[in-house]
């Protein structure tokens, strides 16, 4: 089964990357975290973005998303120039993201969380009360999406009562729910034990083929295994870029770095 | 879906309860129909359905959308000046131009009116006020709206007939038939006009639009993220959750055959807070028990004492600490965990892990084996 149609029309694939910036900046009273970067991202694959604490990782996912607006700069989804769209209007081009902190609809039921994911699809189109006939294709995809991420057994619980993997877990379905080209995921390993971060895992590998992931994470060693390419920040700037292979060889970055862990 | 299954949320469906509440209220307040006094005491039903819509729009921004509004009176007002002005007829001359009407006798153009005076004002308040506050914030910029109203209906004497208000709006004809002036009648006249308005909120609520109200009250960044442009579902509950109270002041002004500016004081808009809160803000019932219990415990306590606006302020300190969740949240409670467990801890308890009364609320997606048999 495939995901309802999009309400906005996708920009198509083709340009080879999936978010181009040009002098992207942004300040905080005096501290810039986020320092002219001007990076293309390839479509497809894992990019996972690392950097020691205050790097400019987060800011960075939080220009791309739209939750805050560029000091200076600018910003492509493919062809199309984002810079100053707001966020549910990048939500709805297919660019879906997760949070650091945990972010659902804590009172609401897991099910009623994926739903309301699924339904935002349709948001714009027929934003007021959908015709009766299009809420099975809704429950289909529901279903669908909560035995993906192995939530279909707690799905009448309140998302708030679950265990925390398990609302990480549930986070990844809202991301994935409309079926988007790109996922932006701010460590979502963070304070899993093994045993989840193990299952969290298996689950990003499965749902990355035919996407683009942009991943923030501090496991090292799940970051070695998955990413296709690893983007290196420093102070708010790129410090390298490579596969996981030639980011261990680099002396920079081992030296600012991977030398503080390895 | 079983059968059993269906039949148990049948027989908790709130509109069921509604209905059935709205049959019993006649029998409160000291009124007992059957010997024979009833004319007496149906007035406060009369008050206690009135305000049952009048705080159930109010909550649709209250408790499903989480925004509180102190200014909601000057909906119900707007309704009700609207009627009185349209039944009663005027004359007024404003900037050198000569308004004036005559009297109407047709109640569904008196409705229209006030929907529509309702809407107007609703929808530019919503422009300006929703895509610059929420919170506190909003509350304040509400309540300074509404003052706006309140002032006008109070200062414009020519048009409003200032403090003293418009007296002697005659109770509309029905098909005709001069039906209404009877008090029994118009307790049903408008208890159906009240059920049919919180039919229609109740489909509201329930649909996915509804479902989108609870995702912005829940987590408006998370909305967002998803693809919901929250503001403008914003806009849209504020607009909807001022028809339903303009609708209780077209209803309010025929009841009381008189209007004054009290309707749009903050205290109208005050008790409706008050009634939410006591009945329980995030569900349907709640707004509806709340006016009742509120106009019934004035009653009962009135006659006992001249303080009562004390004592009924002492019950709501004790709802607050004691039921936050309001009188649906201890439905709720004795559902989950019996009567004995409460009394041992009045104060503390744990919310159920699964949504219980509530759910009858989300009647048709909770999991796909009850969508495919939607009552709807």
């Amino acid at each position: 089964m495939s995901a309802p149609a999009p309400a906005v029309p996708v920009p198509a694939a083709g340009t080879g990357y999936i978010f181009k910036t040009s002098g992207l900046t942004r300040r905080f009273s005096g501290f810039t975290a986020v320092n002219d970067v001007s990076i293309e991202i390839p479509e497809g694959g894992v990019r996972t973005i690392i950097g020691p604490n205050g790097a400019g990782k987060t800011t960075f996912f939080n220009l791309l998303s739209g939750l805050l607006p560029p000091s200076e700069g600018r910003m492509w989804f493919r062809d199309r120039e984002i810079t100053g769209l707001p966020a549910y209007q990048r939500a709805r081009l297919g660019i879906a993201r997760s949070f650091q902190i945990t972010n659902i609809f804590g009172r609401l039921t897991v099910y009623e969380n994926v739903r309301l994911a699924v339904q935002a699809v349709h948001d714009g189109k027929a934003n007021f009360f959908l015709p009766t006939a299009r809420m099975g294709k809704l429950a289909e995809r529901t279903e669908r999406v909560l035995h993906d991420i192995g939530l279909w057994d707690a799905r009448d619980t309140r998302a708030e009562n679950l265990s925390h993997g398990d609302q990480r877990r549930l986070e990844i379905g809202l991301v994935i729910a409309r079926d988007p080209p790109v996922l932006l995921l701010d460590e979502p390993l963070a304070g899993m034990s093994p045993t989840e971060t193990h299952e969290t895992v298996e689950l990003i590998t499965r749902i990355s083929p035919g996407r683009t992931i942009l991943l923030v994470e501090h496991d090292i060693d799940v970051v070695m295994t998955i990413s296709t390419t690893i983007t290196v920040f420093q102070t708010g700037g790129v410090l390298a870029v490579g596969t996981p292979t030639e980011i261990r060889a680099n002396e920079a970055v081992q030296r600012a770095y991977l030398g503080e862990i390895a | 879906m079983t059968p059993p299954n269906r039949a148990r949320r049948l027989l908790l469906h709130p509109l069921l309860w509604t209905a059935l509440l709205f049959l019993a209220l006649p029998w409160t307040a000291g009124s007992d129909p059957f010997h024979g006094q009833w004319s007496g005491f149906v007035g406060i039903a009369t008050t206690m359905v009135i305000f049952a819509l009048f705080a159930s729009g109010f909550n649709l921004l209250f408790g499903h959308v989480g925004e509180l509004s102190f200014g909601h009176a000057m909906f119900f007002t707007l309704g009700a000046y609207a009627t009185a002005l349209y039944a009663n007829g005027f004359n007024v001359t404003v900037l050198g131009a000569v308004l004036a009407h005559g009297k109407g006798d047709n109640m569904l153009v008196a409705l229209a009116l006030s929907l529509l005076l309702a809407l107007l004002w609703a929808w530019l308040l919503a422009r300006i006020i929703i895509p610059r506050s929420s919170g506190i914030y909003f509350s304040m910029i509400t309540l300074a709206f509404a003052q706006i109203v309140f002032f006008t209906t109070y200062r414009w004497s020519d048009l409003t007939g200032g403090e003293d208000g418009l007296q002697n709006v005659a109770r509309p004809t029905l098909f005709g038939a001069d039906v209404l002036r009877d008090s029994d009648h118009f307790y049903w006249f408008a208890a159906l006009c009240v059920f049919v308005a919180l039919c229609v909120l109740y489909w509201i609520l329930a649909s996915p639009f509804g479902s989108v109200l609870h995702a912005i009250r829940e987590n408006k960044q998370r909305a967002r993220f998803l693809g919901y442009d929250v503001d403008k579902y914003r806009v849209n509950a504020f607009v909807l959750s001022a028809v339903f109270p303009a609708i209780a002041g077209w209803l309010w002004t025929y009841f009381q055959q008189a209007i004054n500016p009290d309707a749009g004081s903050v205290e109208y808009s005050g008790n409706v807070v008050m009634m939410s809160l006591l009945g329980g803000m995030q569900t349907f019932m709640g707004p509806l028990l709340g006016a009742s219990v509120y106009y019934e415990l004035q009653n009962e306590v009135s006659q006992a004492t001249k303080y009562w606006e004390a004592w009924i302020g002492v019950v709501f300190v004790v709802f607050v600490l004691a039921g936050p969740r309001g009188i649906m949240g201890i439905i709720d409670d004795v559902r989950t965990n019996g009567v004995a467990a409460i009394l041992r801890n009045p104060f503390k308890r744990e919310e159920p892990v699964e949504p219980t009364f509530d759910e009858a609320l989300k009647p048709l997606d909770e999991s796909p084996a009850v969508s495919e048999t939607g009552v709807r």
